[in-house]
């Protein structure tokens, strides 16, 4: 049961169901989610709809921006793919915390890992992923820094994501099995 | 608000721009970090704190206090803040006019408030909450907005007025956010600042915006427009603010606009 506008707001911006049924019909909207205040109701009915979708969007638009700048491989290699993704996975998850744009990309990543396709081919597709993975672990290290952790790629990511970043060259390299060890906030290539 | 230096000119300082600002020392005064990047941090990203101080004069903005948040401030919170603020010990540091987070949902933006007694009052309870806790001097911002919530019962600059009168806070005018708002909800900002109490204007934010069909957009990631710096030139002739800062957010490559914008800031002064 709803009482304080605020709150309904805070779905309203989040909640693409929720706004999906304000938008779709008002009365049934307070009917459905048990608003009863006469003061709230009346809140609702003045509330420009057309406003909210935009500051919905422009929610998203934020949220996807602050997560490619996370994530600058992943967006290099797959392109405007992202942002469908992005859209699709934004409806699932709404962040938070001190750190929540580290904390969404870190959601993202794991979303579309779990994805069966995310490039067109398998090759670019298997590169892809080993990038991802990478920028995961830089994330997390980010947010709790392991003491000592272990990573095994099929690339030798210390020489070929910083080429990636600086020479955007989306060609798949030459597979090179590379251990890089994550000690507190370093990242240390072993082999 | 009367102790607080003259600073002059600043710049966010975001990490992609760290070589221009040190290149450009002699046109930057002060830097305004986001607290939300140093708390919860390895203390290396803390010396970057550090060593911009040897430079620069650092002013803490704080984006996730929720200051109009109905049910009141996240004490936890606010005692890392406390805990960054004593660590750069500055002249002032800021807040937003907004709410980020209600009932368990963290929005992830600076959302508006309806200007009327209601969130007058809640937001004044909160700034004394804030004040109980951390002891520098707060200005508070207003943000740009675009919804328009019902209820109102000032208009925006009133309810800064008010605001700042009985929180004893000073402002942050975003000549920026005020421009946009004024185009995409149709109001004179010109008769916002004429509305204004300009004696609690400590600092300003300006940089350039984006437009899409019907709405203008704070991108912070353009070149500052005309528009920005004749509302700048109006509000000069009436006051003099401690500090413009330019709040640059995207587009970090095109470095020869951020340094031209850099540039007339200093001719403000």
């Amino acid at each position: 049961m709803y009482t304080e506008p605020q709150e309904i707001l805070s779905r309203l911006y989040t909640d693409v169901a929720f706004r999906k049924d304000f938008i779709t019909d008002k009365k049934l909207f307070c009917k459905k989610y048990t608003i009863t205040s006469l003061e709230v109701i009346k809140f609702i009915e003045d509330i420009p709809v057309s406003q909210i979708v935009f500051f919905a969007q422009s929610l998203i638009t934020k949220r996807m921006h602050e997560v490619k700048n996370l994530l600058p491989g992943t967006s290099l290699l797959m392109g405007k793919m992202i942002n469908e993704f992005f859209v699709r996975y934004s409806e699932s998850y709404v962040p938070n915390g001190i750190h929540k744009h580290h904390d969404d990309a870190k959601h993202f990543v794991t979303y579309l890992l779990k994805q069966k396709k995310i490039s067109d081919q398998k090759e670019s597709d298997y590169y892809l992923r080993t990038i991802l993975s990478y920028e995961l672990q830089r994330i997390k290290n980010f947010i709790s820094p392991k003491r000592f952790l272990i990573s095994f790629y099929r690339h030798d990511l210390m020489r070929v994501y910083p080429l990636l970043l600086k020479t955007k060259n989306l060609n798949v390299p030459a597979k090179k099995k590379t251990i890089i060890l994550w000690k507190s906030s370093r990242i240390i290539k072993l082999l | 608000m009367k102790n607080i230096p003259h600073l002059g000119v600043g710049i966010g300082f975001r990490t992609e721009l760290k070589s221009l600002i040190f290149l450009n020392r002699d046109k930057i005064d002060f830097v305004e970090i986001i607290a939300d990047h140093y708390i919860d941090v390895p203390d290396e990203k803390l010396q970057e704190i550090t060593l911009l101080k040897q430079y620069f004069t650092v002013i803490p903005h704080a984006i996730n206090l929720s200051l109009g948040s109905v049910e009141g401030i996240d004490i936890e919170y606010l005692q890392k803040l406390k805990k960054l603020i004593e660590f750069i010990d500055p002249p002032y540091w800021s807040e937003h006019i907004s709410y980020t987070k209600a009932h368990g949902i963290d929005i992830g933006h600076l959302a508006p408030i309806a200007f009327n007694e209601k969130f007058l009052n809640i937001i004044i309870n909160n700034i004394t909450t804030v004040n109980e806790v951390i002891h520098y001097p707060l200005i508070l911002e207003n943000i740009t907005y675009h919804v328009d919530l019902p209820g109102r019962s000032y208009q925006d600059a009133s309810f800064l007025n008010i605001l700042c009168e009985r929180t004893g806070c000073g402002l942050l005018l975003d000549i920026t956010n005020l421009y946009i708002n004024s185009r995409n909800f149709n109001f004179n900002p010109l008769s916002f600042i004429d509305s204004l109490n300009l004696e609690n204007i400590v600092q300003l934010h300006f940089v350039g915006f984006e437009t899409t069909d019907d709405q203008i957009i704070d991108t912070h990631s353009a070149k500052t427009s005309p528009e920005i710096l004749e509302l700048m030139n109006y509000l000069f002739k009436k006051c003099k603010p401690k500090g413009i800062l330019l709040e640059r957010d995207g587009h970090f490559e095109k470095q020869e606009e951020i340094i031209d914008d850099l540039v007339i800031a200093n001719n403000f002064f």
